[in-house]
């Protein structure tokens, strides 16, 4: 068994099924560390003990990094947290006695859309139009900096479009089809970089037990060159609906709406954040409720507003298939997971959560 | 059952119109997000006086004191029930809630129990003996019952109004944002389970108070050596099952939704007063608000209110309580049907070596 392996941002979807494949597997005694004591509800199912740490407080991460040889740096988040928590995580490492520290890092630091031949050797930018690329750079860049010092191992990686049981891509979609807000951007004919989220913690494995792998950066994704609709259809079929009605046009511009900006603005995130549950839903129900009676009251019937974003339109039209041969020579990486059978835990995982899956309900083993 | 619905004389030389004193143990996220917020409500109207409050936190009692300045802050809790009140509230974590409950009793107060009123049937038994032993009240937390939306789905179920159950599916749940202070709130130990124990409690509860006692359980759960986040409970009522699908993980619209042979009902869940009803016969569908009598809307607050004003009636006036103890005794003995029947949920996205350790952790509890 490796020794403890410290999972930050361990609620996370990625960090949730990397506590998870770690305690079952036993390839390692894991460590989840979460921000809020609350975030420990989903890992609470197995017996393992939890730190709680805010990703930019040195002084907790060095205390829950105490003992552990390894570090995976899982924290998703907005851009300024991106940014902000790598120093301290870096410094906390080294205060605790870390030997290596695995980022998270994102295929996104090469675009949404990324030219032909793009590779880890390709020049970054930080003047992109998605502010969690730049951030995913500058943090990228930071910890660069900061591991010139030597007191701690840095493997960085850099995932596709990580998808699987709790990610957006899976129940996020399935949630968007079912409330009409779905859509695939020319039919979802360009190339997804899946990486499943097994195949990425294959992939951390491997950055924690490679020796050479320290100091060096590797895109991580699926063997097989996919669409975004191979990877939509799976879940459009088990839920019934057609991926041929979904099929939208990218806009000329991305001037966003003052929905969209308000919904997108930190204080409207931390107003919703800090509102209890009840009232959450509460204001939720009344909003649908109140939608309902002007669409009831003028007597039209509204077609479900599909919003096309810059993020989603870049990703659906890209055309290059991002390589992992270097994650291949230097740590041996092969995929562990098909797409076909992560397709197959995928809706797997949507009948689990109570979805209306053809599987028709959940069963019991 | 009822533990009391005798009335009692008021203590000698307290006047009916007096405020009742009251103590509230717990200054966690409970009282922080209602019991403070419904005890200034109430004694605004001068139907309560708080007293005192405890917390083992001294600053979490700072807190709640701050807005129920009139409460002195007990160093313990047999300092709080020195304190001469009439009822306690009993709000601490649920580990605490049976023997705080009986000390409570055994002191002379009236006790109203924030849910699970134990983290067994057994100590739940232990609460309403030493309510009996001592010719006194003991409520439970079961706030969900005083939404007039609830009760009007059981008014409505009670006159056969959309004909015979066909099938019950209720969701609730998702990513888990209760501000528990450590994560030790997670352990059996603690809490007594997970979130079937958590909010299961209160979803049982409404289904058996609308269906009766179930004839057959099912039960699945995800708990690999700690405690469940998800759950998946199957309940046969005569002719009908219900479904209940419970997550502290992922999120799927907190809904329950009755079919019967003439119609639906759909209820969102901690929606106090509207109902969607839809009958077949007149192809209509519509939200409907049930409020009280008394034509005042009541929010989530004002139900916590309504729960500590019906012990207040029960105690002054010999009012029967509208949520008896004994149906808290009774959520907890389902619940506790639900654990011995336990079977590991089907989790198809584990690999084979995973799955190879499953079955020997999901035997174990933390």
């Amino acid at each position: 068994m490796t020794g403890t392996v410290a999972v930050l941002g361990a609620n996370g979807f990625i960090g949730c099924r990397t506590v998870e494949l770690l305690q079952l597997s036993g390839w390692a005694n894991v460590r989840p560390i979460v921000r809020r004591p609350d975030a420990f509800a989903s890992l609470s199912r197995f017996a393992i003990d939890a730190m709680v740490a805010d990703a930019r407080d040195i002084q907790a991460l060095t205390a829950a990094f105490a003992g552990c040889k390894y570090v995976v740096h899982a924290v998703a988040g907005d851009a300024r947290t991106i940014v902000d928590a790598i120093e301290p995580v870096y410094r906390a490492a080294a205060a605790a006695g870390v030997l290596r520290l695995i980022y998270l890092s994102s295929a996104s630091v090469h675009g949404q859309s990324p030219p032909p031949g793009t590779d880890e050797t390709s020049a970054l930018h930080d003047d992109q139009t998605i502010e969690y690329n730049n951030a995913k750079v500058h943090a990228e860049r930071r910890l660069g900096q900061l591991s010139r010092d030597g007191a701690v191992e840095v493997v960085v990686l850099r995932p596709g479009i990580v998808f699987g049981p709790r990610s957006s891509w899976t129940g996020g979609f399935a949630d968007e089809l079912i409330d009409g807000s779905a859509y695939l951007v020319d039919g979802g004919r360009g190339i997804c970089n899946s990486a499943y989220v097994d195949n990425v913690i294959h992939a951390i494995k491997l950055a924690i037990e490679v020796p050479e792998a320290s100091g060096r950066t590797y895109l991580i994704g699926d063997r097989e060159e996919i669409s975004w609709a191979d990877l939509c259809r799976p879940i459009a079929e088990a839920l019934g609906f057609d991926l041929a009605t979904i099929s939208a046009s990218a806009p000329s511009s991305f001037a966003p709406s003052w929905k969209q900006r308000l919904k997108e603005s930190e204080g409207y995130r931390r107003l919703v954040g800090s509102l209890p549950r009840p009232v959450r839903c509460g204001l939720k129900a009344g909003y649908a409720e109140w939608r309902k009676a002007g669409r009831n009251a003028t007597g039209a019937t509204m077609a479900p507003t599909v919003m096309v974003s810059q993020e989603r339109a870049l990703l659906h039209q890209c055309q290059t298939k991002l390589p992992w041969r270097k994650a291949e020579h230097e740590l041996g990486y092969q995929p562990a997971v098909s797409f076909e059978e992560a397709c197959r835990r995928s809706v797997g995982w949507l009948t689990f959560a109570g979805y209306p899956t053809w599987r028709n309900g959940a069963g019991e083993r | 059952m009822s533990i009391l619905v005798e009335t009692e004389q008021p203590p000698a030389g307290r006047r009916e119109d007096e405020a009742v004193r009251l103590v509230l143990a717990g200054c966690g996220a409970v009282t922080k997000l209602y019991y403070a917020e419904a005890l200034s409500r109430l004694q605004g109207r001068g139907q309560v006086a708080v007293a005192g409050i405890f917390d083992p936190d001294a600053k979490q009692a700072a807190l709640v004191r701050a807005r129920l300045p009139s409460a002195k802050v007990a160093a313990s809790f047999d300092g709080l029930l020195a304190m001469n009140a009439e009822i306690a509230i009993i709000a601490s974590p649920p580990r605490y809630h049976a023997d705080q409950s009986i000390q409570a009793l055994e002191a002379g107060m009236h006790v109203l129990c924030e849910k699970p009123m134990a983290t067994s049937s057994c100590e739940a038994d232990r609460t309403l003996a030493a309510a009996a032993a001592n010719n006194l009240h003991v409520a439970t937390g079961l706030v969900r019952r005083q939404f007039p939306a609830t009760r009007s789905i059981k008014a409505m179920l009670d006159c056969g109004m959309i004909g015979r159950l066909r099938s019950v599916s209720c969701f609730e749940g998702g990513a888990f944002q209760w501000p528990v202070a450590s994560t030790s709130y997670f352990s059996f130990a603690e809490s007594g389970g997970g979130v079937l124990r958590d909010i299961g409690t209160h979803c049982l509860d409404l289904l058996t108070w609308w269906f009766g006692e179930p004839d057959e359980i099912h039960y699945a759960d995800d708990a690999m050596g700690g405690v469940e986040a998800n759950c998946l409970v199957r309940l046969r009522f005569g002719g009908f099952d219900a479904t209940v699908r419970l997550s502290r993980d992922w999120a799927r619209p907190n809904l329950y939704r009755l079919e019967g042979e003439r119609g639906s009902i759909s209820w969102t869940v901690n929606e106090t007063e509207t109902v969607e009803v839809a009958l077949d016969g007149s192809r209509t569908t519509g939200s409907v608000s049930f409020t009280n009598a008394d034509g005042r809307s009541r929010d989530f607050v004002d139900a916590f209110c309504d729960q500590i004003s019906g012990l207040v009636d029960a105690v002054r006036n010999g009012v029967p309580l509208s949520v008896p103890a004994s149906a808290g005794r009774n959520v907890l003995d389902l619940v506790e049907g639900c654990y011995a029947r336990r079977k590991l949920m089907d989790m198809p996205w584990l690999g084979p070596e995973e799955l190879l350790h499953v079955a020997a952790c999901a035997g174990t509890r933390q």
